[in-house]
């Protein structure tokens, strides 16, 4: 698990200064990666989404009043840019071309997806159900933490967890039958 | 290992960890690299983003971002501002026109939500359209919904104090009026935290809360109660929650507890929205089994309502002029469409059979008419506006001045009907008329019976509005038509209701334009090509008797590159409640003036329709790549 991040200026003092907002972004930009890439199943896709995430971040810089609290402020970003990604591309995936029109090779996520049975299902999930999965078992927060990240109360996340988790055990079993 | 658990769960926890642990990579280099330009090269907003869900509008919102995704996502407003004067304003000026028997008004172009009335007017949040969000939020006023004042009038709403006043739900009482409001922090817009009350609704002061009920995560103001006022409260623990009631919204006493254990590992639930009927809740056990509807009136006592056989939820209730209620009842897991059900005491619901056959996200009544916002059964992204002239019993879509089905998610406003339209932009209020009439006549609707304030005394005047269109931006539509839309075809053509219009909601909104269309049978793999498509493109599948239809979508950035798979589309087609064919759609990145190639593969037996549709056109068809 991720320890939460205390950022503080050059001169020890949080004052929003860009310099502030760049160390932050890149402690946290690893992680981000890896949970777009584990929501959208899709380098490409994760890439772009990271990349919406960290402008979002940067505009809403001076609205965060604790800086201490940027690493969830920050995946609840990540989180909803994803979100709005799953539902706007419901079951197509994006394939990098290179300059030559070819398909960039080498997608991690990707192959994620298509060669692990868990993560096949975890990407027929509903996004709700896709977000609180990634976050608690690809990002390993506890309950309370997936809740303030998602900015939900703990009953609702722990009611989406047990419906996903439930729909994930629906699929498995049904695939061994 | 948890009691609830067996073995098979922890080996799916595991697998569920493993599945990240085997693949722990890090961000590209340039992915990190971009982090040092964003402060350069982006603005930086001076006030908090927030999403646009917010609580009065939620459900048409939640939907309509679905539906437009799309648009929103990809078109600029400015061309869907170009399309409206183009074809639906080419008359001077939209403000006042009747059509239909509704008068239109468009407002000063300010993006409100949330608005509520008050002694002097009207107040909302307002804010800009970062292109999905509303974002700089902040209070504003408006004398008569129509031109909105930023910062607001003091002689409408003063609120001083550190925390923002954006009020979701303004309730009044024996003088006292008392709002929850947003607290504004963080990028995305949480439930109303702070309370706020004044005793002239025009000068407000915050409630401090920390003593009574106690430090809260959220609250949310219910209903006038006849001892005072009434909130559900989720106190900061995020398990404890409950019903409170105060005679002045300043000393709060707990009332009741929910009817379920809400609090409790596995368990979901529903608190609905304030209705004249009272406040409706309904939990699951913690192995997910659903519980009875709860309806309590006075936040004390809980009394179990009959539900129609699956459905748990209650919204948009209002009462009708025989006293009868009517409201939107849907399922805990939205397995099935949300349905209008009528009751006449609150405690036993009935599904009405002449309701619409699509998904009722919601409705309002706004002087003697319904008006519904529907989703499409089984959901494919379209929405539409209904309305009714005799309560329910028929429904008719609501066209908008250029004749087509209007667009965007409603509310009221002032006894009159607020359409956002999905740009964020274009904001109209429509004041019902009777045919014959040559004013309007607005009147308060039942839905609006709890509202703050009366009327103002600025009442809409749809004849002598002066309100301006919304303001034109150049438009950046590209020179040169596109073409005629050619058809490519395999197989046997569709029959009959062959030519669907598949994207209602982006044919010739927002610059998207369709322009190609294949269509074809199970004949083997149908191989269709075309040219200079935007980088955004989306592809549109409807299709009729057949299981499953696979459209792989090639792309060549030029006419000697070799063809890239860029996506994979696989369409379940499955018969309709109509018989009619069933589509849905997505997009597709291709590279900017790259030749696209559609591979699609049918099931036997069927027909299949492909409409492909651009946001932008690029010029004529260049010579498509050789395969």
């Amino acid at each position: 698990m991720e320890g939460q991040l205390v950022v503080k200026s050059d001169e020890g003092a949080f004052d929003g200064a860009p310099a502030d907002y760049v160390r932050a972004a890149r402690t946290r930009v690893d992680g981000a990666y890896r949970l777009a890439g584990y929501l959208l199943g899709n380098a490409t896709e994760a890439e772009d989404a990271v990349q919406d995430a960290l402008v979002k971040a940067w505009r809403n810089w001076p609205a965060l009043r604790d800086p201490a609290a940027f690493g969830p402020w920050f995946d609840r970003i990540v989180v909803n840019v994803c979100r709005d990604r799953m539902r706007r591309h419901r079951t197509l995936r994006m394939v990098e071309l290179d300059a030559a029109g070819n398909v960039e090779s080498s997608d991690v996520f990707g192959s994620m997806v298509e060669d692990d049975a868990v993560a096949a299902a975890v990407a027929r999930l509903s996004p709700d159900h896709r977000i609180v999965i990634a976050l608690r078992y690809g990002r390993d927060l506890t309950l309370e933490q997936v809740a303030d990240t998602l900015g939900l109360p703990l009953g609702t996340v722990k009611s989406r967890l047990h419906y996903a988790l439930r729909a994930l055990r629906s699929e498995l079993e049904g695939d061994h039958r | 290992m948890r009691p609830e658990m067996d073995e098979f769960d922890v080996g799916m926890e595991q697998r569920l960890r493993n599945v990240v642990v085997d693949r722990q990579s890090g961000a590209p280099g340039r992915l990190i690299d971009f982090v040092d330009t964003v402060p350069a090269s982006h603005r930086r907003a001076g006030h908090v983003e927030l999403a646009l869900e917010r609580p009065r509008v939620r459900r048409s919102i939640f939907a309509l971002a679905t539906a437009a995704a799309v648009v929103v996502a990809v078109a600029s407003s400015a061309l869907l501002v170009s399309y409206r004067h183009g074809s639906a304003a080419a008359s001077p000026t939209p403000a006042g026109i009747v059509k239909d028997g509704w008068a239109w008004q468009a407002t000063d172009g300010t993006l409100f939500v949330t608005a509520a009335e008050v002694p002097n007017g009207f107040v909302a949040t307002c804010g800009r359209n970062s292109g999905q969000q509303i974002v700089d939020q902040r209070l504003c006023s408006s004398r008569d919904g129509l031109h909105w004042s930023d910062p607001p009038d003091p002689a409408i709403v003063s609120a001083p104090g550190t925390d923002p006043f954006l009020p979701q739900e303004i309730l009044v009482r024996n003088g006292i009026y008392l709002a929850g409001s947003s607290r504004g922090s963080g990028e995305f817009q949480g439930p109303a935290r702070t309370l706020w009350r004044s005793t002239d609704g025009v000068h407000w002061a915050e409630v401090d809360t920390s003593a009574s009920p106690g430090p809260m995560m959220e609250v949310n103001l219910m209903a006038t109660v006849p001892d005072g006022f009434m909130a559900y409260v989720m106190m900061d623990s995020g398990t404890e929650m409950g019903m409170f009631v105060s005679p002045d919204g300043i000393a709060w006493s707990k009332a009741s507890d929910l009817p379920f254990d809400a609090g409790s590992a596995g368990v979901g639930y529903y608190i609905g929205p304030t209705t004249p009927a009272g406040l409706y809740a309904a939990g699951t056990s913690a192995g997910g089994a659903i519980g009875p509807t709860w309806r309590t009136t006075n936040g004390r006592d809980w009394h179990v309502a009959a539900m129609p056989a699956g459905y748990s939820q209650l919204s948009s209730v209002v009462t009708l002029p025989d006293g009868s209620l009517r409201g939107v009842a849907s399922t805990f897991d939205n397995s099935a469409a949300n349905v209008i059900v009528d009751s006449a005491d609150g405690l036993t619901w009935r599904i009405d059979p002449t309701g619409p056959t699509w998904s009722v996200d919601m409705f309002v009544v706004v002087g003697d008419r319904m008006v519904a916002y529907v989703g499409s059964t089984p959901y494919t992204g379209s929405h539409k506006i209904l309305q009714s002239d005799d309560w329910g019993k028929s429904w008719r879509p609501l066209l908008d001045l250029s004749g087509k089905p209007a667009v965007g998610s409603i509310a009221t406003i002032g006894g009159r009907l607020q359409i956002l339209d999905t740009d964020l932009t274009t904001h109209w209020l429509l004041t019902p008329m009777q045919e014959s009439a040559a004013t309007p006549a607005p009147s308060p609707s039942p839905a609006e019976s709890q509202s703050a304030g009366p009327t103002p005394e600025s009442s809409p005047s749809v004849v002598a509005s002066d309100s301006p269109a919304p303001s034109a931006e150049p438009s950046t539509e590209p020179s040169g038509a596109p073409p005629a839309t050619p058809t490519v075809g395999c197989g046997s053509p569709p029959s009959g209701a062959g030519s669907v219009a598949l994207i209602p909601d982006l044919e010739g909104v927002g610059g998207w334009t369709a322009v190609y269309e294949a269509w074809g049978d199970s004949a083997g793999q149908c191989e269709s090509t075309y040219g200079a498509l935007s980088r955004h493109t989306a592809i549109v599948v409807q299709c009729t008797s057949m299981n499953m239809i696979r459209v792989d979508v090639q792309a060549a950035a030029s006419a000697t590159a070799d063809w890239a798979t860029v996506g994979s589309f696989d369409v379940p087609c499955q018969p309709g409640p109509d018989n009619v064919f069933q589509g849905t759609y997505d997009t597709v990145q291709t590279p900017v003036g790259a030749n696209v190639r559609l591979l699609v593969a049918a099931s036997p037996g069927g027909t299949y329709e492909i409409l492909v549709q651009t946001a932008d056109w690029l010029g004529p068809t260049p010579a498509p790549a050789s395969s």
